[in-house]
């Protein structure tokens, strides 16, 4: 396998600037992630890659190969399209043999090869269907068949599945991780849907409008984001206004709930300090009105009003001990506090 | 990986070239032949054009023509479609396909037929004075005008019926219906709201109609009535090196004719609506009943058959032993059909038809396919692409009769293409270049439908781009360029002005030219070019509905992803 490596790539389509300098190192064998919001540059990232677009500027290396100038065809990748993109006028079969047909194999390799691709995916048998004969999860494995049987160095995958029901998207997060985690391919999978890459990714390169604000592990980004904008789109948070003082290395943060601890070594003065709805704890005391509930079964959302400004929490079920209306007061532990 | 590939580069510049060679090159010979005497510019030829009172009648008459044909035609094709459009009623269903019919065949070939029917002694008169409806016989073309103008009506209506038709169904019906809430309804909502909205797509078709009567030039041959403009260019092509006129004719009609686009295209433009949330509301179409119902379903009935009359008459001439004194034939024969194919001049036409056909389709579709292909996936400046996609299109404003002297003209002394010596290559290109637009857009379609990752998934998987279109591209636009071939061909098949310009030698005579030459034949003409005529219609018809097959069934079942 190999590693891929975009260097301060930058590309633009007429005017508008869609990627302004991307820098990322994707692992050999590595399940990557590019997650971000509809239009912040994933896919024409993902198509960089795959030589479908040539960068304006800077270098898209292969291991250590620049590939810059290589067209698609010969840098031995694998692509499973966000519309699959099977070929209407072929079976199943032929879809997943084409490009084993183009690689020039003798006719039993490409025989045993498409077996072995489709015992994969779980489709033996369904060789002789067109793919309008199939349903959308059957298409979505086909798609993936055809990328996986040419033994790709680098695999892309541009939303596999989204096209999907919510569960059938849930078991193939698993069934997708498992695969690729057998393989050992070295993947790129774009996505919009934060739980898809919390959940599968090794690591997540987060991206907003044409840059990367953050990489890391699905644990770094979700509890130590480096941006506000990072922190806002992983998950939920809250966001308060708040004045900081620090002294003999102790910080406080004065904020509409009142003082609260912050780590050791926060910036001084006016910042946003962040926090999760499941890191706050409800304690016994004054300040904050129970505004409402929801319950969604394992958990409940409890929205607070302290004097106009709204914080959430969140409980495991059963844990609630006040109801709505009632005057409460918070606690959050210092090391789940993100000072931005 | 680069944006502009060489390749596509190429392709365009092919592309351009044809299009250079075929269409731009011979009709700035003709504009260059005609302002310029001896190489300094002049419009002297203009002066005599207008001076001569030949050409000031042909200019005249030509203008009835158009003028009286456009304005009964948009009359008849709005009244069909508004009918047609708004209304349910008995046989409206087959009416819908019957109404299109006309239009597929040239209607030079149902002159001859009318001409039989309205003789003095012919079906028409016979039948009414059978009845005691008139008693003596009427001469109805008296001023052949009026056949020309009734041949061309019944030929283009349906131009005007499917163009308004598209326009009245565009109007959201909400439109009329806060005309009616506020209390206007009837007569009142009509012409404020109803007809000022469908104005624009009336215009367009009376612009093509215009054009289209104004330049043809098959019928009045048939009718022996050579005061029109195209006859007069018909003519002047024979004598290119003594009479310079020709060229000044022709660009007159394409001036008139880029006047007409012109005007059109700032009318509608100015005029042309925003149809707001088109498609919420279905308009319900109310049902007609009683005397109404049968009044509507029977006039249009009435209709159809009257347009039908040239084509039922040539079928009946081309299977009449005699037809003397008499409504109908009293004695019915298939000689006919069997001398076309053994006269050697019918039978030479059949097979250089067909060859001029086959060859123009083959041509159409090569050059359609890169057009198309450059236009929609081209790596090229989009303004390269929108250029290729443009000029594929002009040759539909391009009146035959000014190809045909474009090309007679400035190709007199090229070898393979000077239609003095040998006009095969000729007559091949101009109907390729004259129904290339027809093969363009059904491709260009059809690629519009292949969504890119199809094409890119396969270069993904290790295929050259080459490649990429033989079996990805190509396979799923089949039926595009199937039903494109098709039409090109049969069009080919009945092409009039070009055939009859370029075919200057019998040996060389495709079928319309043949039909034209025999139909003045005294002995059994009309007959023999009756029966011609009813190959050419047979052959029509048959590709339309294979044509439609293609696109219609084959399409949906292979887009439906
Ligand atoms: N071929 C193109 N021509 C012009 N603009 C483009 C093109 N492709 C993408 N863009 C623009 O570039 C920006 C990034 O597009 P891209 O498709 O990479 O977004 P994305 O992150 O994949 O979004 P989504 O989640 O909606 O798929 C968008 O603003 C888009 O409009
Ligand atoms: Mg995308």
């Amino acid at each position: 396998m190999v590693s891929v490596r975009l260097v301060n790539v930058k590309k633009r389509f007429g005017k508008y600037e869609a990627l302004r300098g991307i820098s990322i190192d994707i692992r050999d064998g590595e399940l990557f992630f590019l997650l971000g919001p509809s239009g912040c540059g994933k896919t024409t990232t993902l198509r960089i890659i795959a030589g479908l677009y040539a960068p304006d500027e800077g270098e898209v290396y292969f291991g250590d190969k620049l590939v810059n100038d290589v067209p698609p065809y010969r840098r031995n990748i694998g692509m499973v399209f966000q519309n699959y993109a099977l070929w209407p006028h072929m079976k199943v079969y032929d879809n997943v043999a084409y490009g084993l047909k183009a690689r020039g194999l003798p006719r039993d390799e490409i025989d045993r090869k498409v077996k072995w691709a489709l015992d994969l995916v779980g489709l033996r048998g369904m060789e002789e269907k067109y793919p309008n004969q199939l349903s959308g999860g059957q298409q979505q494995r086909v798609a993936l068949a055809r990328a996986l049987v040419v033994e790709p160095e680098v695999l892309l995958l541009d939303e596999p599945l989204s096209n999907l029901d919510a569960k059938l998207r849930a078991r193939m997060r698993s069934e997708l991780r498992l695969l690729q985690k057998e393989l050992g391919i070295t993947t790129v999978y774009v996505t919009h849907d934060q739980a898809e890459a919390l959940s599968m990714a090794d690591r997540i390169a987060v991206m907003n409008i044409g840059v990367v604000e953050q990489v890391g592990s699905p644990r770094e980004v979700y509890r130590s984001p480096k941006t506000r904008f990072v922190a806002d789109f992983i998950g939920e948070i809250n966001f308060l206004e708040a004045h900081v003082s620090c002294s003999g290395g102790v910080c406080e943060a004065d904020t509409p709930l009142g003082r609260m601890r912050l780590p050791g070594g926060s910036r001084e003065g006016r910042v946003t300090v962040a926090f999760r709805p499941e890191s706050v704890r409800i304690v016994e005391g004054r300040g904050l009105r129970v505004k409402a509930v929801l319950y969604y079964g394992f958990y409940e959302d409890v929205y607070l009003d302290a004097g106009g400004v709204e914080v959430k929490a969140r409980l495991p079920a059963g844990e609630r001990w006040f109801g709505e209306g009632d005057e409460v007061g918070v606690r959050v532990e210092p090391e789940q506090i993100v000072v931005f | 990986m680069r944006e502009v590939s060489l390749g596509s580069l190429a392709l365009w510049a092919l592309v351009m070239a044809y299009f250079a060679v075929f269409l731009a090159y011979p009709l700035s010979y003709v504009f260059y032949r005609a302002l310029f005497i001896r190489g300094a510019p002049s419009l002297e030829y203009f002066a005599i054009m207008v001076g001569d009172p030949v050409l000031r009648q042909s200019i005249y008459n030509s203008f009835y023509i158009a003028t009286a044909s456009t304005v009964v035609t948009i009359l008849v094709g709005y009244a069909l479609a508004y009918v047609m459009v708004r209304y349910e009623f008995r046989l409206r269903g087959v009416y819908e396909s019957l109404l299109l019919i006309p239009f597929i065949v040239p209607p030079f070939v149902g002159a001859i037929g009318m001409l039989k029917l309205f003789a003095r002694y012919g079906s028409i008169n016979l039948l009414l004075m059978r009845l005691g409806l008139i008693s003596a016989p009427i001469d109805w073309f008296a001023n052949r005008m009026v056949g020309i103008i009734l041949l061309e009506i019944l030929h283009l209506y349906p131009i005007a019926y499917l163009n308004i038709a598209a326009s009245l169904s565009n109007i959201d019906p909400t439109l009329e219906e806060s005309a009616e809430t506020l209390g206007v309804t009837g007569l009142r909502k009509f012409l404020t709201v109803t007809l000022p909205l469908s104005l624009p797509g009336a215009a367009a078709a009376a612009a093509i109609v215009f054009i289209w009567s104004f330049t043809d030039l098959g019928t009045p041959l048939m009718f022996s009535f050579y005061k029109v403009v195209p006859v007069q260019i018909f003519s002047m092509s024979m004598e290119l090196h003594e009479n310079p006129m020709g060229y000044a004719l022709t660009v007159f009609v394409l001036v008139l004719i880029s006047l007409v686009f012109i005007g059109i295209k700032r009318y509608t433009a100015a005029r042309s609506y925003e149809m707001l949330g088109r498609g919420h509301i279905a308009r319900k179409r109310p049902r007609l009943t009683g005397p109404v119902e049968a009044a509507v379903s029977t006039l249009i009935a009435v209709w159809i058959a009257v347009a039908a009359l040239p084509h039922v008459s040539i079928a009946l001439l081309s299977v009449s032993g005699r037809w003397f004194m008499s409504v109908l034939p009293q004695e019915f024969t298939l000689k006919y059909y069997q001398s076309i194919f053994t006269n050697t001049l019918t039978a030479t036409s059949i097979r250089n038809s067909i060859f001029y056909s086959v060859s123009a389709t083959a041509l159409a579709a090569l050059i359609g396919l890169a057009t198309a292909y450059v236009a929609s996936r081209g790596k090229l400046p989009q303004p390269l692409r929108d250029l290729a996609d443009t000029v594929s299109m002009w040759p539909l404003a391009i009146p035959g009769i000014a190809l045909a002297f474009g090309y007679l003209s400035s190709f007199a002394d090229v070898p393979l293409l000077s239609a003095y010596r040998d006009p095969t290559l000729l007559l091949i290109i101009a109907y390729t270049t004259r129904r290339l637009p027809y093969m363009v857009r059904s491709i260009y379609a059809g690629i519009q439908q292949v969504h890119r990752s199809l094409e890119e998934a396969a270069l993904s998987l290790g295929s050259k781009p080459l490649k990429v279109v033989r079996d990805i591209t190509l396979p799923l636009i089949a039926a595009n360029i199937f039903a494109g071939a098709i039409l090109v061909f049969a069009e080919s098949m009945i092409e009039v002005s070009t055939s009859l310009m370029l075919a200057l030698r019998e040996q060389y005579y495709p079928i319309t030219k043949t039909i034209y030459e025999v139909s003045t034949e005294l002995v059994n003409g009309p007959e023999l070019a009756s029966a011609l005529g009813m190959v050419l219609m047979l052959v029509v018809a048959t590709s339309m509905v294979l044509a439609s097959k293609a696109i219609g069934a084959k399409m949906g079942e292979l887009f439906r992803a």
